[in-house]
C-alpha cells in the first residue's frame, strides 16, 4: 500500500519540519516507520526496511521523489513536495474513512506522529 | 433469541480455550505419527503436549482450504496437518540445531496458524472489519502486539501468546524443561519461549522489540530468531513449501505431474547445510532459492489458478465473507446496545475462532435471529436478512450450486451479454419452489464503465483538476479502501437495498424477487497486490495505458461482483442492477473528484 507509504513520508517531513530542497537518508525515513510508527503507533504496512525502500523506489518512479541508489538519499524538489502535499491532504479528507473506521485509524495513527507544533512551523 | 447466542458464545470461547489444562507432559513419551507427504514423523512428547491443547486441536477443525472439498474431493486436509508438517520441516532443513531450537522451531511450526479463523483464508476479507471492531474500538486494542489489515492471524496468536491461559501455562511447562541454551534462560525465564516464539511467528524484522523486552542482553537470542524467520517465512520458507506441496497433493491428481516437483523439493532441501543470515551467508542458498522456485512453479501456477483464485472458490468465499460479515454487524450491535466493550471484542473473537462446523452452526443461528437486534439500520438489516436467505438456500447446497458455476463458466467462449447490459449469466438453479440465478460483473465492465465511465484511463481525459499522478495516487487509495473493507467501503448494503427498491417501485420483477450482492474480496486483493509488485512497471509512462494493458493481460474476465437472484424478473432488471453498482462507484469517484476541485 504504497499510498499510506507516501503518507509516511509527508508525515516524515513536517514532523522535520524543513520544506525546501529537502533531503535525508532513506535511514532516517526508515527509523521513523520502524521506529515510531510501527513500535508507538502500532502500524504495521511493512514487513522490513526492504519493503519500505520498495515503495519509495515506486514513489521515485512516479516522479515524487528522488532517490539515490549510491548514497541511499533521499531528495525532494519544492515542486514534488507541492504536489506530494496536495496529493496527502486529499488522502487525509478520504471519504471512505467515515464508513471505514481502520482508514481512518491508519490515517490519524500517521498523524500522531507528527507534533501539533512542527519544529520550523508556527 | 440473540441474548443466548451471544453469551454461549463467550462461554464456549472461555470453557474450551482460555482455561488451563490439567496434563502432566512428563508422563507422556514421544510418538510417531504419520503424515501423508512426509511419511513418519517423530513428534516429541513437548509437541505432542502441546498439540492436545484445545486451542491447538482446534486447528484439526479448520479445514486448510475451507470448502475447496465441493470442488477438489480430496482437499479436505486441517490447519493442524498443515503445522505439523511444518513443525517437521523446520528441523529438517538446518543440520546443527541444538535440542531447545529444535524443541522452538517444532512449537513455531504447530503454533503458527494458531490465529487462524473458522474457514481460514476463506475470511480474510472481514479481517478490516474485524480489526476495527476488536483491535481498534474493543478492549483488545491496547493487549494487541499490533494490527494490520494484512496480519490479523498473526495479531490473534500474539495476542494468544501472550495472554492465552492455557497456552501461556503450557508454554512455560515446556521451558522449564529446554536447559540447554544458555544465551534463553529459559529454565529462570520461561516466559522468554512464548517471547521468540512470538517474534519468529510475526515474521516482522524488528518485531522481537515489540516481544521481547529483555533482548538486549542477549544479541545471540537475535541473531537466532532472525535465522527462525528466514526458515519459517522469507526465502527458506517452510510454511510455503509445505502448503505449496500438502495442497497440490490434497487438491489434484498428483501420480503424474506433480510427484516430480515434490521430490525435487525434497532434495533441495539437502542443498542446504545452514547457517545463518547474520552469522553468515547461507551456503547454496541461491542456489536453493533457484531450484525451488523452479521445482514448485508449475504447482504454485496451478495452484493460483484452479484453487486459490478459481472462480467457484471466488464464489463461495464471497459467500461466506458476506455471512460472516453480516453476523459481526449484528454481535457489533448486540453488544453495542447491551454488552460492555470488552464483552462485545470477547464475543467477535469468541465467533470467528470457532472451527468450520461450530462456525457454520452458530453463523445460522445468528443469521436466524438478527431481525430482533436493535441498533441496526433498514438497509443494513435488510442486507442481514438477506444474508440468512442466502444461508438457507445457497450455502445449504453448494455442492450444486458449485457444479452450476464449474460447467457453465467459461468466459473465453461463453461471454454472453444481455441486451443492454454488461452483466454476465453462469446459470440457474431450483431450490425448493425458488429459482436462483447466479451472474457476474466482471472486470471488462470495471474498465468499460467504472475506468472510462469516469475519465479515469488513457483513452478519456483526465479531469482537468488532477494530473496522472494525482488521479492515479488517489485511485489506488480507493482500491485499497476497497480492500481493506469491501462491504462497508462500497456500501454494499445500500447499493443492494437501492436495486431492490428499483425493482420494485418500476414493477419489473415479481414480488418475491430479490437482487443479492456478493463483492469479489480477492479479486480486489490480488489486484492491489499487483500494483504493488514493482514488476507491473506502472508509473514509468502513461500510467493508465499500463494499467489498462495488466488489467486485459492478467485480470481479463475475472468477477468482481457475483449477483444472485431470486425469482424471475424482466431483462430491464439485470440493467438496474449494472447501472447501480456503476453509479456507486462514480459516485465515490466523481464525489472525490469534485472534492479535490473544490479545494483547489
Amino acid at each position: 500500500m504504497w499510498t499510506y507509504t507516501l503518507y509516511m513520508l509527508d508525515a516524515f517531513i513536517r514532523r522535520r519540519g524543513k520544506y525546501s530542497n529537502i533531503k535525508f537518508k532513506f535511514e532516517d525515513f526508515s527509523n521513523f516507520v520502524f521506529e515510531d510508527l510501527w513500535k508507538n503507533q502500532k502500524i504495521v504496512f511493512h514487513d522490513t526496511a526492504k519493503d519500505l525502500l520498495k515503495d519509495v523506489r515506486y514513489l521515485g518512479e512516479l516522479n515524487l521523489v528522488q532517490y539515490n541508489e549510491n548514497s541511499n538519499r533521499i531528495s525532494i524538489t519544492d515542486g514534488q513536495y507541492a504536489t506530494i502535499r496536495k496529493i496527502t491532504v486529499e488522502l487525509k479528507n478520504d471519504p471512505i474513512r467515515e464508513r471505514v473506521p481502520l482508514v481512518a485509524t491508519y490515517i490519524n495513527k500517521i498523524e500522531a506522529s507528527v507534533p501539533t507544533r512542527a519544529p520550523g512551523r508556527r | 433469541m440473540i441474548q443466548p447466542l451471544f453469551y454461549e458464545i463467550l462461554a464456549n470461547y472461555e470453557s474450551k480455550f482460555a482455561r488451563v489444562i490439567d496434563l502432566d507432559y512428563n508422563l507422556m513419551n514421544d510418538d510417531t505419527i504419520i503424515d501423508p507427504i512426509y511419511g513418519e514423523i517423530v513428534l516429541d512428547r513437548r509437541i505432542l503436549y502441546l498439540t492436545s491443547l484445545p486451542l491447538v486441536e482446534r486447528l484439526a477443525r479448520i479445514k486448510q482450504l475451507a470448502l475447496t472439498y465441493l470442488v477438489y474431493q480430496g482437499a479436505n486436509h486441517s490447519r493442524l496437518e498443515h503445522s505439523l508438517g511444518v513443525s517437521h520441516l523446520l528441523t529438517k532443513f538446518p543440520s546443527d540445531l541444538s535440542v531447545d531450537d529444535s524443541v522452538t522451531l517444532q512449537i513455531v511450526g504447530l503454533l503458527h496458524d494458531l490465529g487462524h479463523s473458522g474457514w481460514g483464508h476463506a475470511l480474510d476479507g472481514v479481517v478490516g472489519r474485524l480489526i476495527s471492531e476488536v483491535l481498534v474500538e474493543g478492549s483488545l486494542s491496547e493487549e494487541s502486539p499490533f494490527f494490520s489489515y494484512k496480519k490479523l492471524d498473526i495479531a490473534i496468536v500474539s495476542y494468544l501468546l501472550l495472554h492465552n491461559d492455557q497456552l501461556t501455562n503450557a508454554l512455560n511447562n515446556v521451558a522449564r524443561s529446554l536447559t540447554s541454551d544458555n544465551a534463553l534462560s529459559y529454565v529462570e525465564n520461561p516466559s522468554r519461549l512464548r517471547d521468540v516464539v512470538a517474534s519468529v511467528i510475526s515474521e516482522e524484522e524488528n518485531g522481537y522489540e515489540l516481544f521481547c523486552k529483555w533482548i538486549d542482553s542477549s544479541p545471540k537470542a537475535i541473531e537466532k530468531i532472525h535465522y527462525f524467520i528466514e526458515l519459517l517465512g522469507r526465502d527458506i520458507n517452510c510454511d510455503r513449501v509445505d502448503w505449496v506441496v500438502r495442497d497440490a497433493h490434497h487438491a489434484f491428481h498428483m501420480v503424474t505431474a506433480y510427484t516430480g516437483s515434490i521430490e525435487k523439493v525434497s532434495k533441495n532441501r539437502e542443498l542446504l547445510k545452514t547457517r545463518n543470515k547474520r552469522g553468515g551467508a547461507l551456503v547454496n542458498k541461491a542456489e536453493y532459492l533457484k531450484n525451488l522456485k523452479n521445482a514448485t512453479k508449475a504447482v504454485r501456477e496451478e495452484l493460483y489458478n484452479k484453487v486459490y483464485e478459481g472462480t467457484e472458490k471466488s464464489f463461495m468465499d464471497s459467500l461466506l465473507v458476506r455471512l460472516v460479515y453480516s453476523c459481526l454487524m449484528v454481535l457489533s450491535a448486540y453488544g453495542n446496545a447491551t454488552a460492555s466493550p470488552s464483552t462485545k471484542s470477547r464475543v467477535m473473537m469468541g465467533y470467528i475462532f470457532l472451527p468450520d462446523e461450530e462456525l457454520s452452526h452458530y453463523t445460522e443461528s445468528i443469521l436466524n435471529v438478527a431481525s430482533q437486534v436493535p441498533g441496526i439500520d433498514q438497509a443494513s438489516l435488510n442486507f442481514i436478512r438477506g444474508s440468512d436467505e442466502l444461508q438457507q438456500s445457497i450455502f445449504k447446497n453448494m455442492r450444486v450450486v458449485m457444479s452450476l458455476i464449474r460447467n457453465n463458466f467459461r468466459p473465453a467462449k461463453a461471454i454472453r451479454p444481455y441486451e443492454g447490459s454488461n452483466l454476465k449469466k453462469i446459470g440457474k438453479l431450483r431450490i425448493g419452489y425458488r429459482e436462483f440465478s447466479v451472474s457476474y460483473l466482471d472486470i471488462d465492465w470495471f474498465m468499460a464503465k467504472v475506468l472510462s465511465g469516469n475519465g479515469l484511463t488513457s483513452k478519456h481525459t483526465l479531469p482537468s483538476h488532477l494530473t496522472q499522478v494525482e488521479a492515479w495516487v488517489l485511485m489506488n487509495q480507493f482500491l485499497n479502501d476497497m480492500r481493506i473493507d469491501v462491504i462497508s467501503s462500497l456500501e454494499v448494503y445500500k447499493i443492494e437495498e437501492a436495486i431492490n427498491q428499483l425493482v420494485r417501485d418500476q414493477n419489473k420483477a415479481n414480488s418475491d424477487f430479490r437482487v443479492y450482492l456478493l463483492p469479489n474480496y480477492y479479486f480486489l486483493r490480488s489486484l492491489t497486490e499487483d500494483l504493488e509488485d514493482p514488476k507491473s512497471s506502472i508509473g514509468k509512462g502513461d500510467i493508465f495505458k499500463d494499467f489498462w494493458q495488466m488489467l486485459i493481460k492478467k485480470h481479463a474476465h475475472r468477477p468482481i461482483f457475483f449477483i444472485l437472484t431470486k425469482g424471475s424478473g424482466s431483462e430491464d432488471v439485470y440493467a438496474i442492477i449494472e447501472n447501480e453498482i456503476t453509479n456507486k462507484f462514480g459516485e465515490i469517484i466523481q464525489n472525490w473528484s469534485r472534492e479535490i476541485k473544490n479545494r483547489t
